[in-house]
């Protein structure tokens, strides 16, 4: 086992973890922070993306240990401070974006970290942020319109 | 119950080396995402992982190291350099720099198509090179470019070939206490013109069913000087067509000539007939892809 | 009944409501637990943990085809954490599959890789899998067949010696003897000036759920089982279940929840061993027993696609109206019987009544093989039949000589006009379908053939759909019962026993109960998901759920608006007919200003407490579609209401690497009436996402039985950068049996794609392609056939 310190969604956490796990269980059964979800388990299909450093990660593939020192984000903090929904998860909500919701908090924390660094996104862009989410449901066209819609509210 | 694993996060290059020569069953590892496949599927069961991530001065972009010093991660500047990563670099800092993209487009091609920007935020150039598939994106970019290895061991550094490090698929000429290092790229020169296409079956999260590179390097008089084509998939590690280039060199480059090179590079290339792919189709798209690839690279404009 | 004469059609009855007086039916408001999925609050099954829960894992069979000699479990049962092991021998026997060829738990016997040989609970998902990895089965092996010809070969092994009576089988074809006539096929064959003869190949594709299956089974102390389960047929599920306690000799009742769903797709359409084996573990060590499959698992061990292979033959006359079809069908069943079985039931839907076509028959034999055994997915054998008649069609329309598009428009369906096998569609739009999607398309100034200068070639295909739309009686029941009561302030609780499977029935629900009790939407909730609260539904499926469970809700919700009318009528002393509610608010013809305007809940508290005959307004309504049940002959209506559609696709083939690129795709579907065009449009796209992946990238690849991808890598199902522009068409016919005029959307929008992909790469490159997926490889072959070198 293995102490690790690391902050989630802003907040410090310091947590005892074993070597051989994965990031996503560690949010899933020791934070209870149940967005995320396991799809593959092997990184091919996004349902645990998280935001680590900034960057968007596959946390079934990410070692626990690592964590240690790094900043985490979840679908779970981006809840405005005022209480209200994040822009993209308004414009998710509405363009008929969500169907079934197991690929929402990936597909969301994908996109936000795009939007963290292409304010103002192509509708290529989107597409290959999103490359790595697979969703069964949508078909994807109300998934990018939903980013799209999102980046613009998101620059005024 | 599960083998005991160990990860350990060294903080120098210096304790990474001691960590793998000490324990046995040792290996590094940086992003992570081929090694805890791996792992999970329990197709290897390492003792303990040796994290690079936390190693300093291994992760940044630069030009060549004579004209600069290479303290900390830093952009290229504009010019005709070539370029100095670190082993740590990760595809998706690679696809993220404008300056790869126009000094190295083949290699910024190569890097920008693996997997998804979720495994290209945190695997490295150095971990796709040392996991040696057949695949190899980055590898097979890099080939084009002659470039050379940086390998840290308990001896010291030494710089090998890229051509030369795959011994077979998943094998390389790595030994059990080193670390890849450094990634050096010379620069191509003027005239030169390059091109990467990664041939998959959908857009999105593919392994590609071959990868096809190609770089020309015209001499003064419009002949080609330097030819490099470089194949994934097309053998049991990246690899080049020698037999390609030679149609090349020293030649005018017209679309004939390039479709010739695409037939010897075919006639050539050692493909697999599996299910995955069948041998008479790897095969045409070789031949298929290498004159295009030529053709996409601006060499015959 | 001619064709070619202007003749006068029936009348159809408009419904009541006219489309501009609708207030929340028609509105694109949002999926009513949207909210929650964004902010990562849902809760799918993977969250839930019960107190004292055990985690159990499956050992599947390692052999395609063996006769089981032993299964030694002593050294698992050593495993620190290990609470029970259950097999065939030491577990009651629980038939499942409706023919009940199916043990639970399989002894004597494994036929396919995906058979259970044991179930393990333990105290964590570790030890569990380690314990399975520690069960010594010892096998002998048998002869394996693949394929139906392997399996018909003579000297063939037999895959099972009996039926579930004990009754002994000579062969391995399975008694099920699809067949289909309708008008005289001979008579078709002789008034026929062209005909063509095609054959064509239909792999197993596989549902791709984003969330795996799981359960969690718990037993209380009085032996009532909670099953909480991602199915889409709870109703059925629960009694399915009472058969299995029956077998075990449990006498408690069942009740199954459902969390929220990561997707359906008609994967969850019949029950499946690992939740039985939940229910044997739970039972055994009387605590709650978790089960979720990996990934791997998900593929090879849930049902896929039935696959389907045919040969057809369709004639016309010399203007090109059909005047017969003549299919045979051969599928491979694999090694247990479950609802792939039937899909020639719905097969014979598209090929009586897919377009105008007189004469008909169908045949379509199941053969046994040790291969996986399929289910439903969406379709349910509609897009393999449509893939067979809508090429095979265009193949007649050039050999008649007649442009692919006036071909479908002179054969599309008449609404009002019964079918060969006794379909009364009441609307159809086939036709303003066609016209819709041919113009958006631009399909006469098409691009067609090699675009200059490249190695590509573009062109343009057609495909058309019909799919049941109002419900489609395959159990003696289709219906669907419903609920509804509303408390003092105005809050409405709606319960159905339809099930959300994330297409927006509960918000479909959400809307018509509210449209037609006058209140806000967001004053609406809708439950579902739990046998002891919800009533009894078929299931969530052949696009049903909004007809079936909509019309129910709908007659529900009119009983209780009824009950409040006449109830304050008498309050405000005006006559019923004086009365409207709108948007909450009551308002009454009268003089009175104050009683013009009264909010709701001021008049439903007063109903309640006024102290004059208190009451509250509730109902409970069980709706039945005017459906059949398919004689012996399988004539008759056995839809209300029959969805139809066309797609249409422009494609550009590279004819060097074989690739297929969709360039633009527009899609039409008549669905009577859109309750919420957003939720539709995501069907569409969804839908037809699915479809592309049929018709181009997507197969299930076995090598003697074993599945080869059974992962994402080499699954090959589409990603957001393969999206292709789609616009989806809403064409509105308003249905006088569809609540509000609604049909069914759930399955059409995947029904036609593979054809009309396949006819689009006809059109840019001149091959037909006869077998799905329509790979590089497989373009590229068949160019190479047809010229022998690259075409100029």
């Amino acid at each position: 086992m293995k102490t690790i310190t690391f902050t989630v969604n802003g907040n410090p956490v310091t947590l005892d973890v074993r070597e051989d796990a994965n990031l996503l269980s560690v949010l899933n059964d020791d934070l209870e922070l149940t967005g995320a979800k396991e799809g593959c388990g092997a990184g091919e299909c996004g349902a645990c993306t998280v935001i680590v450093d900034g960057v968007a990660v596959a946390s079934c593939l990410y070692p626990a240990c690592e964590a240690d020192g790094r900043q985490v984000e979840t679908v779970e903090g981006l809840v405005l401070a005022s209480g209200g929904l994040h822009p993209l998860q308004r414009a998710f909500v509405d363009y008929g974006a969500v169907q079934c919701g197991f690929c929402t908090p990936g597909m969301i924390m994908s996109a936000k970290a795009l939007l963290d660094r292409t304010p103002a996104p192509s509708q290529q862009e989107v597409k290959v942020a999103l490359a790595g989410n697979i969703c069964r449901c949508t078909g994807y066209t109300q998934i990018v319109q939903a980013v799209l819609a999102a980046a613009e509210e998101m620059r005024k | 119950m599960a083998a005991a694993l160990d990860y350990l996060r060294p903080a120098s290059l210096a304790e990474a080396l001691s960590l793998l020569s000490t324990i046995e069953g040792a290996q590094p590892v940086a992003g992570a995402t081929d090694v805890w496949v791996g792992i999970r599927s329990k197709k290897h069961a390492p003792q303990a992982l040796v994290s690079l991530k936390s190693i300093p001065n291994l992760r940044f972009i630069l030009p060549d190291r004579d004209t600069d010093a290479y303290e900390g991660r830093a952009e290229g500047a504009t010019g005709d350099s070539g370029v100095l990563l670190g082993a740590a670099t990760t595809h998706g800092d690679v696809e993220d720099s404008a300056w790869m993209k126009s000094h190295f487009p083949a290699v910024h091609q190569a890097c920008s198509g693996v997997g998804s920007r979720q495994v290209r935020n945190v695997a490295t150039v150095g971990g796709n090179i040392c996991n040696a598939a057949p695949c190899a994106d980055s590898a097979v970019g890099l080939l084009l470019y002659d470039a050379t290895l940086v390998v840290a061991g308990p001896q010291g550094e030494r710089e090998l070939a890229l051509s030369e490090f795959f011994v077979g698929p998943g094998e390389t000429r790595l030994g059990p206490a080193e670390i890849l290092k450094e990634i050096k790229v010379p620069s191509p020169g003027p005239r030169t013109y390059a091109w990467y296409w990664k041939h998959t079956r959908r857009k999105g999260v593919e392994l590609p069913l071959l990868g096809v590179g190609a770089r020309v390097t015209l001499a003064a008089d419009g002949t080609v000087d330097k030819a490099r084509i470089s194949l994934g998939v097309c053998a049991p590690m990246p690899t080049r067509s020698y037999e390609a280039e030679k149609v090349l060199e020293g030649q005018k480059l017209t679309a004939e000539l390039a479709a010739k090179a695409g037939e010897v590079a075919a006639a050539n290339a050692l493909v697999r007939d599996t299910w995955r792919g069948r041998g008479w189709y790897r095969r045409e798209m070789v031949r298929v892809l290498v004159p295009r690839v030529i053709g996409l690279s601006g060499a015959l404009s | 009944m001619t064709r070619k004469e202007e003749r006068l059609l029936p009348e159809v009855e408009r419904p009541v409501c006219a489309p501009e007086e609708l207030i929340v039916v028609g509105k694109r408001i949002p999926k009513s637990d949207a909210l929650y999925k964004v902010l990562g609050q849902a809760q799918y099954i993977y969250d839930m943990s019960l107190p004292g829960m055990l985690y159990g894992k499956i050992l599947w069979s390692e052999r395609a085809h063996a006769k089981i000699i032993s299964i030694d479990t002593s050294e698992a049962e050593k495993v620190p954490g290990v609470r029970a092991i259950v097999t065939g021998y030491n577990t009651p026997h629980i038939g499942i599959g409706f023919m009940k060829d199916q043990p639970v738990l399989k002894r004597d016997k494994v036929r396919s890789f995906r058979d259970e040989v044991a179930g393990v609970a333990a105290t964590s998902w570790e030890a569990a899998e380690e314990a399975i990895s520690r069960i010594k089965v010892v096998y002998e092996d048998l002869p394996g067949v693949f394929s139906p010809q392997e399996a018909m070969a003579d000297g063939a092994p037999l895959i099972h010696e009996t039926d579930a009576r004990g009754k002994e089988l000579k062969d391995n074809r399975i008694r099920l003897p699809w067949k289909l006539v309708c008008g005289d096929l001979e008579k078709g064959k002789e008034e026929a000036a062209h005909t063509v003869t095609t054959s064509y190949d239909c792999p197993a594709v596989t549902h791709c759920c984003m969330g795996t299956s799981a359960c969690i089974a718990s037993f209380d102390a009085a032996d009532n089982l909670t099953i909480y389960d991602i199915t889409q047929i709870p109703s059925l599920a629960k009694a399915d279940f009472l058969e299995a306690l029956k077998a075990m000799g449990v006498k408690g009742r069942v009740r199954v929840v459902t969390p929220t769903i990561g997707g359906g797709f008609g994967s969850k359409l019949d029950t499946y061993g690992y939740q039985y084996i939940a229910i044997l573990l739970s039972h055994r060590t009387k605590r709650p027993v978790k089960m979720v499959f990996t990934r791997e698992e998900e593929f090879f061990a849930t049902s896929p696609r039935q696959q389907a292979s045919f040969t057809i033959t369709q004639g016309c006359d010399k203007e090109g109206y059909l005047t017969f079809r003549e299919v045979n069908a051969t599928l491979d069943n694999g090694a247990y019987i479950s609802w792939g079985a039937t899909t020639p039931s719905v097969m014979m839907m598209p090929m009586s009544s897919l377009y105008r076509v007189p004469n008909t028959e169908f045949k379509a034999t199941c053969i046994y093989t040790n291969n996986t055994w399929a289910q439903a997915m969406r379709g349910y054998g509609n897009p393999q039949a449509t893939f067979a008649i809508d090429c095979n069609l265009d193949e007649l329309a050039e050999k008649a000589g007649i442009d692919p598009v006036e071909m479908r428009r002179r054969n599309a369906s008449i609404p009002g006009e019964e079918t060969p096998q006794g379909f009364l569609p009441k609307t159809s739009g086939h036709r303003e379908c066609l016209e819709a999607v041919v113009e958006k398309i631009g399909y006469a100034s098409r691009t067609r053939g090699m675009v200059e200068g490249t190695p590509k070639a573009r062109g343009m295909g057609i495909a058309s759909l019909i799919h049941v739309g109002g419900g489609a009686k395959i159990y003696r029941s289709d219906g669907c019962a419903t609920s509804i009561k509303i408390d003092d302030e105005g809050w409405v609780d709606v319960f159905s026993g339809s099930q959300d499977i994330g297409q927006g029935l509960d918000t479909v629900i959400r809307q018509i109960v509210a449209e037609v009790l006058g209140l806000k939407a967001d004053k609406v909730n809708v439950h579902v998901g739990d046998t002891d609260a919800c009533g009894w539904d078929a299931g969530c499926h052949a696009s049903r759920s909004t007809f079936v469970a909509g019309n129910s809700a709908k007659a529900c919700a009119e009983i209780v608006r009824a009950q409040m009318i006449a109830n304050f009528a008498a309050q405000l002393e005006v006559s019923e007919d004086a009365i409207d509610i709108k948007g909450g608010m009551v308002l009454a013809q009268v003089e009175d200003p104050d009683k013009q305007q009264t909010k709701v809940e001021k008049l439903l508290r007063k109903a309640h407490m006024a102290g004059r005959g208190n009451t509250m307004f509730m109902a409970s309504n069980f709706w039945e579609p005017n459906n059949k049940l398919l004689a012996g002959d399988f004539h008759g209506n056995f839809s209300m209401a029959y969805t139809y559609g066309v797609h249409a696709a422009e494609v550009e083939v590279d004819t060097e690497t074989g690739q297929v690129e969709i360039v633009n795709y527009v899609a039409a579907h008549d669905i009577g009436r859109a309750i919420n065009p957003m939720l539709l449009d995501g069907q569409a796209y969804g839908g037809i996402m699915q479809g592309i992946g049929y018709a181009l990238t997507e197969e299930m690849l076995f090598d003697k039985g074993r599945l080869l991808n059974p992962n994402f890598r080499d699954y090959k199902i589409l990603t957001c950068l393969d999206m292709v522009p789609v616009e989806p068409l809403i064409v509105e016919t308003i249905d006088p049996e569809g609540p509000f005029g609604a049909k069914g959307v759930g399955e059409p929008g995947l029904v036609p794609v593979a054809p009309a992909i396949a006819n689009a790469i006809y059109d840019a490159v001149g091959i037909r392609l006869r077998k799905l997926p329509m790979t590089p490889d497989r373009v590229l072959e068949a160019l190479w056939a047809k010229t022998g070198k690259a075409i100029a």
